[in-house]
């Protein structure tokens, strides 16, 4: 149902190139950094000309990870539209699908960088991830991933902040895309539904019975009858 | 009583040293403080502190000297908080204002600021710089450049160019050989 990819590169070519797999949504994953040791919310960029798609999808997304961490959502109802003062804009405005920069958690607080380094706590962003792609994609299709910071052709070494206590953003935001590509890959593929022909009387089922995927339906007024020609 | 007013009139002359006016020269530079600040998650929200410099007419350059030296230990026993510290003290390569807007040359900034990339990194950076610099009344925008290039700065921001940053344009770093600053 899902497909997943990573992409590499400088971000216009990531997107560029999602473009051209047509993929059904993009999401760019950081985490936040501040010069405080108490800083601790979640927010998601979106594009400037994010569509209302997008919008929902990261709100959703904020408020389960603020309601899984236990933090509170920051900008406009866990959003930050264009990024602040365009920061972030450009890594997911050239989309044609929907996109997301997420920033879940804070990597300059210590209690928040123990999550981010911690197994449990990976699975745990990574199980809200997917959740959010299932809702808001349900009809399945390529989710492109891209690791914030990491795989730029214009700045090889970069790996973002670094976590308090040690480790670097990029390398641990890359674990949590693995982890929700492995969930999504792993989903199986729901059982094809039969194709049925129901009668009902308001909300009650008089009659039901399956009928073949390519059968065409007839209905005669003369005869009053519901029929599949031969 | 006239020794009692002439002993506390010694005593206020001498906390006051007499050459403070024409000696040095009073900057302010702008900290975050989550303590002070009305809503503590707001990472643009900062905070002015004084500094006393040797007296200089490149007040622009000097504020941003302080700035980048960070907030002292008893500030931050305060709660000042700030990317920049003593290890980023050394950041500014020029300063030069030119029409309103100041063409802030830094240092590669970029293994010690790595944090500053990020949404309220960035809004924390570039509010104490922006605030430290618009204390001048000759200065309304401010410019970056990592070793005389925009462009690596505003890669490195995830911001695009345009005209809010000049379109990236590096002619006007290339023309400030040493620091100047600019005298509000």
């Amino acid at each position: 149902m899902y497909k997943t990819k990573f992409y590499k590169g400088d971000y216009l070519q990531r997107q560029l190139q999602a473009n051209a797999d047509k993929a059904v949504a993009y999401v760019e994953h950081h985490f936040n950094s501040s010069a405080s040791e108490q800083a601790g919310y979640a927010v998601v960029v979106v594009g400037s000309n994010a569509s209302p798609t997008s919008r929902n999808w990261g709100r959703w997304y904020s408020r389960a990870i603020a309601e899984q961490f236990g933090t509170k959502v920051a900008g406009d109802d866990g959003i930050l539209v264009g990024g602040w003062n365009g920061r972030g804009d450009g890594n997911v405005k050239h989309t044609q699908m929907p996109a997301l920069l997420l920033e879940p958690l804070f990597g300059s607080n210590p209690q928040q960088a123990e999550i981010i380094r911690s197994a449990s706590g990976q699975a745990a962003l990574a199980r809200v991830l997917v959740e959010s792609i299932r809702r808001f994609f349900p009809k399945g299709g390529l989710i492109a991933f891209s690791v914030g910071h990491k795989y730029k052709t214009s700045s090889p070494n970069d790996r973002g902040a670094m976590l308090a206590g040690g480790g670097t953003e990029a390398d641990h935001a890359e674990k949590v895309l693995e982890l929700a590509a492995k969930m999504l890959d792993e989903q199986a593929a729901p059982e094809p539904q039969p194709r049925k022909l129901r009668v009902m009387q308001g909300d009650k089922l008089l009659f039901e019975t399956q009928v073949d995927e390519d059968a065409v339906l007839v209905w005669s007024s003369d005869r009053n009858l519901l029929f599949i020609p031969d | 009583m006239k020794r009692w007013t002439l002993a506390l009139w010694l005593c206020l002359a001498g906390a006051w040293p007499a050459h403070a006016q024409s000696d040095t020269t009073h900057l302010l530079v702008f900290f975050s403080n989550a303590r002070l600040a009305a809503d503590p998650a707001d990472c643009t929200a900062v905070t002015a502190l004084d500094r006393h410099v040797p007296r200089t007419g490149a007040v622009a350059t000097a504020a941003l000297q302080q700035l980048f030296a960070g907030p002292t230990a008893a500030e931050q026993a305060m709660g000042y908080r700030s990317p920049f510290s003593a290890a980023t003290a050394g950041l500014l390569k020029s300063l030069r204002v030119r029409d309103g807007t100041a063409y802030v040359d830094l240092h590669d900034p970029r293994a010690q600021l790595a944090g500053v990339s990020s949404s309220c990194g960035a809004a924390e950076f570039q509010s104490q710089v922006h605030r430290t610099l618009r204390q001048f009344a000759s200065i309304q925008r401010v410019v970056f450049a990592i070793e005389g290039q925009p462009r690596t700065f505003y890669d490195w921001m995830n911001e695009s160019c345009g005209p809010a940053n000049g379109h990236c344009d590096a002619r006007p770093f290339a023309a400030s050989p040493k620091p100047q600053g600019g005298r509000p």
